[in-house]
C-alpha cells in the first residue's frame, strides 16, 4: 500500500473526500516525516504540530457534520515564510523580523483554508527572498534532498525541498526573478510562476512589487494546476490583481500537442550552459516534437540584458519596500541615538549582507544624478523586452528553454561571489520582467543524479496552454519527480 | 561609475543603514563589480518611441473609501516599544524644529 506521504495532492484530497482517511491521519503522516527529516534539510523554519492537528481535527468535524469538502480537503500545504499566516511567525528568514507574528492571513492562505487545505508550517528562504540558494537565510541554509552537500536553489528553497522529500505534497513560494522555478528545477519537482496579477500578493511581504508573484510547487503537473486553481482569483486588496481567474481542467494528460507551436530562443542555449543541461533540454524538446508540437527557432536578443535590467529594477524597488523596517512598529529594534540613529542601527543590525547589498544598489540607482542613467533606462529596456516577447508570441504559442544553466551547485560554491550568484538567474528573470507565466518541470538528471529542469513560458494569462503542454510532456516522457535518498544518521 | 568606500557610506546614509567601516570596504568591491556588469545597459540604443513608455500603462489606485483595518491592540502587538495605545520612539525634534538626532542627515 502506498504510504500517505507518497500520494499527490489530488489523490489525498480524493481519499479525504471519500472518508477513506481522515485529515488528521494525513496530517500525522506528514508531521512524522517532517519532524524526522527537517533536521537534515532545514526546510521548515516554523512548524507548529499542535496547530496543524487542530486545523485537521476541525476539518474532520466539519466534514462529519456534512460540510462540503473542498478541492484540497485535508491536504497539507507548506507556506514560504514571507507569506502571512495569522498567529504564525513571518520572519522572511531575517533577524529584523525574527520577533514578528503575522496578525492576519494572506489572501492565498484564506483561499487555501476555504479549499480545505491545512496550512503546514513556514518554509526557509533567502532573506527577504533575495538569493538563489537559500544560503542567505539568517537561520541556516536549506539542503538539497538529492544531495545534502548541494543547495536546493532559492529563494523558495525550503518549499522546494519539503515537496521533493514528501514532507508535504504541496507548497507555495514567491517568484521575483526565478525563486519558484529555479529551486523546482534543482529539487526535481514542478514549480510555476503565474502571470503577473493572476494571484493576489495581499499578505506577501513585498520585495520588488512590479515582479513578485506567488505560485505553486508540486510533485506533478496536475497537482500544480490544482493548487493554482485555488490560489488564483481577484482580490481588491491587491491593486494589481486581475479579474481573470484560472480553472483547472481535469482528466487524463493530453497525448497529442498537434497544432501547438513551440519557440526555442537561441539566446537561451548560449555559452555557459552545462552540456548535460543542454542535452536533457534538447531531448525534452524532441519529445515535445514527437507529441506533435511544431518546433520553431526564434530570437529574443534583449534577453541578454535581463540580468542588468533585473538587478536595477529589483533592488530599486526593494530599497523602497524595505524602508518600512525601522524598528518602530514591528520587528527588531537596535540601539541608536535619536530617531535616525535608531533607524540606522536597527537596519544595520537586522539585515544580512545580501539584503544590505541590494538596498545599497537600489538606493544608488534611484539617487539624484543616477536615476535616469540606471532606473529610467532599465524601465525602458524592460518595456522593449516586453514588446519583443509579445511579438514572438504572435508566431508561437509557448517558449521552451532550460530553467537554469547548471544543475544545483554546492553549498558555499557561489555564496562569496554575488555576481556569479546573480548570473544563475539568467534564464528566469525574463518572465518576471515581462509579466508572463512560466513553469519548470523535471526533464532528466546529471550523471551525479541531480535534477534538470525544462522551462516553458507562455503569453500573459496563457497558463492553460502552458499546463497542457507540461502535462503532455510529463506523461509521454516518463520524466518526473523521483524520491531522493532517505538521509541517515 | 566607480564605487568606493566613501560612496558606499554616502549611499548607506541615504538608506538609513549603519555599515561598519570594514563592511564598507567589502561592499564597495561587490558593488563595483555589479555596477560594472549593469553598465552594459548604457550602451543599448533605445528606440525613440520607447522613451516615454513604462511597464505599466497607468497607475492603479484604490478608491478613497473607509474600510476595516487592524484593531489598535493587534497593530501594537508587534511593537518593540509602546506606551498606552502608541508606538514609542526617541524624540524626533531636537531643537528649533531640527529633525534628526545622531545618524541623520541625508
Amino acid at each position: 500500500m502506498t504510504a500517505l506521504h507518497e500520494l499527490g495532492a489530488a489523490a489525498l484530497a480524493a481519499k479525504v473526500r471519500a472518508r477513506e482517511v481522515t485529515a488528521l491521519e494525513v496530517a500525522e503522516a506528514h508531521l512524522e516525516r517532517a519532524q524526522r527529516l527537517n533536521a537534515h534539510l532545514n526546510a521548515f523554519l516554523h512548524l507548529d504540530a499542535e496547530a496543524v492537528r487542530r486545523e485537521a481535527r476541525l476539518l474532520d468535524r466539519r466534514l462529519a457534520g456534512g460540510d462540503e469538502a473542498g478541492p484540497l480537503a485535508g491536504v497539507p500545504v507548506a507556506i514560504k515564510d514571507n507569506i502571512s499566516v495569522a498567529g504564525s511567525p513571518t520572519t522572511c528568514a531575517s533577524r529584523i523580523l525574527a520577533p514578528y507574528v503575522a496578525p492576519y492571513d494572506a489572501d492565498v492562505v484564506e483561499r487555501l483554508r476555504a479549499a480545505g487545505a491545512i496550512p503546514f508550517g513556514k518554509t526557509n528562504l533567502d532573506e527577504f527572498a533575495m538569493g538563489s540558494s537559500t544560503e542567505n537565510s539568517a537561520f541556516g541554509p536549506t539542503r538539497n534532498p538529492h544531495d545534502l552537500a548541494h543547495t536546493p536553489g532559492g529563494s523558495s528553497g525550503g518549499s522546494a525541498a519539503a515537496v521533493a522529500s514528501g514532507l508535504v505534497p504541496l507548497a507555495i513560494g514567491s517568484d521575483t526573478g526565478g525563486s519558484i522555478r529555479q529551486p523546482a528545477a534543482f529539487c526535481g519537482i514542478v514549480g510555476l510562476k503565474p502571470t503577473y496579477g493572476l494571484v493576489s500578493r495581499y499578505g506577501l511581504v513585498a520585495f520588488a512589487s512590479s515582479l513578485d508573484q506567488i505560485g505553486p510547487f508540486a510533485r506533478n503537473v496536475e497537482d500544480a494546476q490544482l493548487l493554482l486553481s485555488v490560489l488564483a482569483g481577484h482580490d481588491a486588496r491587491d491593486a494589481t490583481s486581475s479579474p481573470r481567474g484560472f480553472a483547472a481542467t481535469g482528466g487524463e494528460a493530453p497525448t497529442s500537442l498537434s497544432g501547438l507551436r513551440i519557440g526555442v530562443p537561441e539566446e537561451c542555449f548560449a555559452e555557459g550552459l552545462a552540456p548535460e543541461v543542454r542535452a536533457a533540454v534538447g531531448a525534452a524538446i524532441a519529445s515535445l516534437s514527437r507529441l506533435g508540437a511544431e518546433i520553431i527557432d526564434v530570437k529574443l536578443p534583449l534577453t541578454r540584458l535581463g540580468i542588468p535590467v533585473y538587478y536595477i529594477v529589483a533592488p530599486s524597488e526593494a530599497s523602497s519596500n524595505l524602508a518600512r523596517y525601522d524598528g518602530v512598529r514591528y520587528g527588531l529594534r537596535g540601539a541608536g541615538e535619536g530617531v535616525h540613529g535608531l533607524f540606522a542601527a536597527t537596519r544595520g543590525e537586522g539585515f544580512g549582507r545580501e539584503v544590505k547589498r541590494r538596498i545599497l544598489l537600489g538606493t544608488f540607482a534611484l539617487s539624484s544624478g543616477y536615476y535616469e542613467a540606471y532606473y529610467g533606462r532599465a524601465q525602458r529596456v524592460r518595456a522593449a523586452m516586453r514588446n519583443e516577447v509579445d511579438e514572438v508570441f504572435r508566431c508561437v504559442d509557448l517558449l521552451a528553454s532550460p530553467t537554469t544553466p547548471t544543475v544545483a551547485f554546492r553549498l558555499g560554491e557561489k555564496s562569496e561571489d554575488p555576481l556569479a550568484m546573480y548570473l544563475n538567474d539568467v534564464l528566469t528573470v525574463h518572465a518576471n520582467l515581462c509579466g508572463v507565466p512560466a513553469i519548470s518541470l523535471p526533464c532528466g538528471r546529471s550523471t551525479h543524479g541531480l535534477p534538470i529542469g525544462l522551462h516553458l513560458t507562455g503569453p500573459r494569462f496563457g497558463e492553460a496552454s502552458l499546463l497542457r503542454a507540461a502535462r503532455a510532456y510529463e506523461g509521454a516522457s516518463g520524466e518526473g519527480h523521483r524520491w531522493p535518498p532517505e538521509p541517515t544518521s | 561609475m566607480a564605487i568606493d568606500r566613501d560612496e558606499v557610506l554616502r549611499i548607506a546614509r541615504l538608506a538609513r543603514l549603519h555599515i561598519d567601516p570594514a563592511e564598507a570596504d567589502a561592499l564597495a568591491l561587490d558593488l563595483a563589480r555589479i555596477v560594472a556588469h549593469i553598465d552594459a545597459l548604457r550602451d543599448v540604443e533605445i528606440p525613440p518611441e520607447l522613451e516615454t513608455l513604462t511597464y505599466f500603462g497607468s497607475d492603479v489606485v484604490r478608491g478613497d473609501r473607509p474600510g476595516d483595518c487592524l484593531p489598535a491592540p493587534e497593530a501594537l502587538a508587534n511593537a518593540p516599544q509602546r506606551e498606552g495605545s502608541h508606538f514609542l520612539v526617541p524624540k524626533v525634534v531636537d531643537k528649533e524644529g531640527e529633525a534628526g538626532g545622531a545618524g541623520g542627515g541625508a
